[in-house]
């Protein structure tokens, strides 16, 4: 005798494998749902990951000092200081490269490595080659080797304090310093034209004139002072910024303020924050929709559901029964999603790789976000097989295992108003059934709403990053190329400039380091400061330069908790050093970088000098480009320079690999989403109206006319949910813009009508295709068997 | 009016042949009531469902005064049974969600030459039952309705297949009284199918199937009225 447990079992394998291709609709709701949270924590696991094996192999220094010049001697000082666990000195410079073969100017980080012992902090990950043993060889970052295509054994030039170095290339290297290489006045890296080089510190030394000296110290915290934060680590940094005041000290600044290690944790950021909205919000729908399904495809077997509970069979077993056919589809849609969340978080973690160096970036499932996917989507099935379930059982088994009686409509008030209204046939039952079931009408309109909204989300930052990047560099940022002075000059500078072939229009400009406070916040940036009456850079939303005081980018702003009209306390950490303190005048709603800007009268005023410039914009003309860069590579006076399409190139090319390629991937989800979600209420509804429908075909009704009767009502719950969507969508859409506001760049919420549009495109087209699906079953319905059945 | 020629019908149940009308022959006359009697099995349904256009015969012709049927494609099908066919069924089948007024509009929309809905529901006596959805219709009631939507597109044959085999033998005899004032006033061609041999008192003929075939024909003398009936 077969035991009744494997007859069941049977029997759910074959009505799962019957109905194969519904049930994989709805496996890949759940799917999605699993992928969105997966790809997004695996990505960011593994970003994490990678950031902390390398600051911890290579143990990266908690705090930084830079200062012009100090005796080797003060190192013993730094190391007794309490909380101090390590320090090492070194020497830092900028320097020019040249290469053969590559015209434009190469900025260049030149870093010291110690000559007697191994390096104690930041130390170097070799990806090949040595460390340099004589002064004349160097290291060079990956990045850098590899957009030049540089080997070992390769020779550059340095241009170290005018003094021309060849050098020979003896490493490849990374450093947890330089995870994030870009240089200094740069939001996106270049790796062509910025590189870091690690030399002997005799090499530097030399050239420099740093014997017995330093110019820049890193130390590492005692794991208790660390963790104990502000308290220890502030007076750490009062004592260090004590004891070097008298040697420049530029004031000592925390990996919060390290620029790669900055980069990185609002990258890291913008990932937690995509890790947690984004699922939430797919997770959210695919779960919701699962549900709905599964208690609807249950409905659809209340019969056989009868017949069991007729033959004794106890609830709990139905129950149980029918958790086995809503589990095959979880496991399904888990697999499918364990699978190619794997595949797709490996693409967006190899992308993260091109602009961050790390050792190695290893792709591990998130194995968390794993289990919350399985309670999550398992829970679903379960609410929704156990609603399916109690409302079959309440049903007595003679009841059910009659022909159904006619469904309960009653006459009422809005069962008046349909027959008043003037409809046809066709449209009264339509809305009759819509109206009848309104929990249900209800859900498979807030389901295709939430579809068409993540649509809508899943496209509306293509068109925000693009008008992002068109206000930045159309309008706010117009000049062509950026010229930064090796020292500070007067008005004489621009003449020279503007003497240039190819230039046709010149304005000055000057750039400050500078340190903002407010109470216990600080931010270290700069102020740019040039004429009110600019024709080459406009601040956004601020309609004239105010002549007094200082501006600041809104999210600088909030970030240091100032309001226009109170004061800021300017510490200027170049030059001239001096604190004052300056009124917020105006904020500025830019929406890439962060940035303090002043008009160039005022900095001078502040600073106690005439008109002076660090450097200049200029209009040129590009035919003449190519001799222009070789004209400027010649002046002294020109530290460096950069051509602002070339930043712009590049910042466009980073965000279609990162956000872009994420929200493709999210857009493409949203899409699967949508038709099987318009799939599925279709198939659904077939199954549920099929006797009705056969009944019609026999009264005479043509297949086109009963297809109406079908698709009428997908037409009509599809054209209400579409307006939701749109309101589901342009919600998810703010929330995101809210939570994806970084330093690096703040999205506009910018959604235009074609977006809507493409939403309601997107959502009619499931439909359609989810139609043509359906009229090849609804031809084949059986026109007998329709009509005994049930 | 219609004639069907030596049909069968073979279904392909997975491996098994089965052979659920073999050499069927028969013709319906215009005006005449007839009722196929036999048991479950016998092939009654099958027949039924052939003369009305919703399945074809696997052999053998079938002719509705002289359009060929057993030939005809879907949509040809289609029209037939919307322009010349009433279907009364077990299960009633009503659309649930519309009146009963409705419901006959359902057929009268698409007819060529209805009656108005109010007069087909008078014809089976409801007329204050219109405005009614099926759920707060008795069995009996629903049936009426049934029929009244049959009858509302004033089809030239009426197809009734177990009319009253959800009813109790009161409302049964109702079902059949209206079915023989419909036959009697508008003299339409009316075909009924039961496994109730005390139905077969009412028909004009008695057609008794079995096994697939026709074993017995009958005409009556005597035809009884409907309300007589009782089983």
């Amino acid at each position: 005798m077969v035991s009744p447990h494997v007859t069941l079992l049977a029997k759910l394998l074959r009505e799962v494998w019957h109905a194969r291709a519904q049930l994989f609709a709805i496996a890949i709701v759940v799917s999605v749902g699993v992928m969105v949270l997966l790809i997004m924590t695996t990505a960011r696991q593994s970003l994490v990951n990678a950031q902390q094996t390398f600051y911890d192999e290579h143990r990266f220094a908690d705090v930084f000092v830079e200062l012009t010049r100090a005796p080797q001697s003060l190192l013993t000082t730094v190391q007794e200081l309490p909380g101090v666990a390590m320090a090492e000195t070194r020497i830092r410079s900028a320097a020019r490269i040249e290469l053969d073969g590559f015209a434009d100017p190469i900025q260049a980080q030149l870093v010291s490595l110690p000559e007697q012992q191994t390096q104690l902090l930041n130390t170097l990950h070799l990806r090949s080659g040595a460390l340099p043993t004589n002064s004349r060889q160097v290291v060079v970052s990956e990045p850098f080797a590899q957009a030049h295509q540089l080997q070992l054994y390769d020779a550059i030039t340095a241009i170290l304090n005018g003094r021309r170095t060849e050098l020979e290339i003896v490493g490849i290297a990374i450093s947890p310093e330089f995870i994030y290489q870009i240089g200094p006045a740069d939001i996106m890296p270049d790796y062509q034209r910025y590189g870091v080089f690690w030399l002997r510190e005799d090499a530097l030394a030399a050239a420099l004139d740093m014997d017995g000296a330093f110019n820049s110290l890193l130390v590492k915290l005692e794991a208790q002072a660390n963790r104990a934060h502000h308290t220890d680590k502030g007076t750490l940094q009062l004592r260090l910024d004590q004891l070097f005041e008298r040697y420049g000290g530029r004031g000592s600044y925390t990996r919060e303020e390290q620029i790669s290690h900055r980069f990185l944790s609002e990258e890291l950021k913008q990932l937690r924050t995509n890790s947690i909205f984004l699922p939430i919000v797919f997770l959210g729908t695919s779960a919701f929709l699962f549900n709905i399904f599964m208690q609807r495809q249950i409905h659809t077997q209340q019969q056989i559901i009868a017949i069991m509970k007729a033959f004794g069979y106890r609830p709990m077993v139905i129950f149980l029964h029918y958790l086995g056919y809503s589990s095959l589809v979880v496991l399904l849609g888990l697999v499918l999603g364990v699978i190619l969340s794997r595949w797709l978080a490996a693409t967006m973690v190899e992308l993260y790789g091109t602009y961050f160096s790390f050792i190695e970036l290893g792709v591990k499932l998130n194995w968390r976000s794993f289990a919350i996917a399985v309670v999550v989507t398992f829970a679903a099935g379960f609410i929704g097989t156990w609603r399916a379930i109690y409302q079959a059982v309440q049903v007595p088994p003679a009841q059910a295992m009659r022909p159904p009686s006619p469904a309960n409509f009653q006459q009422s008030r809005i069962n008046h108003f349909i027959a008043v209204m003037g409809f046809g046939q066709t449209w009264r039952i339509i809305l009759r059934n819509l109206v009848r079931h309104p929990l249900r009408s209800t859900l498979s309109v807030l389901g295709i709403a939430l579809a068409g909204g993540l649509l809508l989300f899943g496209s509306y930052q293509f068109q925000a990053i693009s008008t992002m990047l068109d206000r930045n560099y159309r309008v706010e940022q117009q000049m062509d190329v950026i010229v930064h002075f090796t020292q500070v000059t007067d008005a004489h500078g621009l003449t020279s400039l503007a003497a240039l072939s190819g230039v046709n229009y010149v304005e000055g400009m000057r750039s400050v380091p500078v340190r903002l406070h407010n109470g216990r916040q600080l931010y270290s940036t700069s102020i740019t400061a040039f004429d009110s009456a600019s024709q080459l850079r406009q601040l956004a939303s601020v309609r004239s330069m105010p002549t007094t005081g200082l501006i600041l980018t809104d999210h600088l702003a909030d970030y240091l908790q100032l309001e226009t009209g109170s004061n800021v306390t300017v510490e200027f950490i170049g030059e001239r050093r001096l604190t004052r303190s300056v009124p917020l005048v105006a904020t500025t709603n830019e929406s890439i970088g962060v940035g303090a800007y002043m008009a160039l009268g005022e900095l001078n005023h502040i600073l106690l000098e005439s008109s002076v410039l660090s450097g200049a914009w200029l209009l040129i003309d590009d035919s003449h480009k190519e001799a222009l860069y070789a004209e400027l590579n010649k002046m002294p006076q020109v530290a460096g320079y950069s051509h602002i399409r070339e930043a712009e190139t590049k910042l466009r090319s980073y965000m279609d690999d990162t956000v872009l390629t994420a929200m493709s991937i999210i857009f493409v989800l949203a899409g699967s989403l949508t038709f099987a979600m318009v799939y599925n209420n279709a198939r659904i509804a077939l199954a549920e109206r099929e006797r009705e429908l056969a009944t019609l075909r026999v009264l005479g009704y043509s297949y086109g006319e009963v297809a109406r009767l079908l698709f009428g009502e997908l037409l009509l719950l599809v054209l209400i949910a579409i307006p939701l969507g749109w309101l589901c969508g342009f919600i998810f859409a703010a929330g995101m813009t809210e939570l994806m506001s970084s330093e690096l760049f703040r999205i506009p919420f910018v959604i235009s009508r074609q977006l809507f549009g493409l939403s309601a495109f997107g959502v009619l087209t499931a439909a359609l295709i989810a139609v043509i699906f359906m009229l090849r079953r609804l031809k084949h319905i059986d026109l007998v068997a329709a009509l005994k059945s049930e | 009016m219609l004639r069907a020629e030596a049909i069968s019908k073979i279904y392909q149940m997975g491996e098994v042949e089965i052979h659920a009308l073999r050499g069927v022959s028969l013709q319906l006359h215009s005006g005449e009531l007839v009722v196929l009697l036999g048991a479950s099995g016998s092939g009654k349904s099958t027949l039924l469902n052939i003369m009305g256009g919703l399945d074809t015969p696997s052999s053998g012709e079938l002719y509705y005064r002289d359009h060929a049927l057993h030939t005809a494609n879907e949509r040809e099908l289609t029209r037939f049974r919307r322009d010349h066919v009433g279907f009364v069924f077990q299960f009633y089948n009503l659309i649930p969600s519309l009146t009963a007024r409705e419901n006959v509009a359902m057929v009268t929309d698409i007819a060529r030459n209805p009656m108005a809905p109010e007069e087909a529901l008078e014809r089976v006596g409801l007329n204050n039952r219109m405005d009614h959805f099926p759920a707060q219709l008795s069995g009996g009631e629903q049936q009426r309705v049934a029929i009244a939507r049959a009858i509302a597109k004033r089809p030239e044959i009426l197809l009734c297949d177990e009319p009253t085999g959800a009813l109790d033998s009161t409302t049964g005899g109702l079902v059949l009284e209206v079915l023989q004032t419909i036959n009697q006033e508008l003299g339409t061609t009316t075909a009924i199918i039961t496994h109730n041999a005390v139905i077969a008192e009412m028909a004009d003929r008695m057609i008794r199937l079995s096994d697939g075939s026709i074993t017995e024909e009958q005409r009556n003398s005597h035809q009884r009225a409907a309300r007589e009936l009782h089983w």
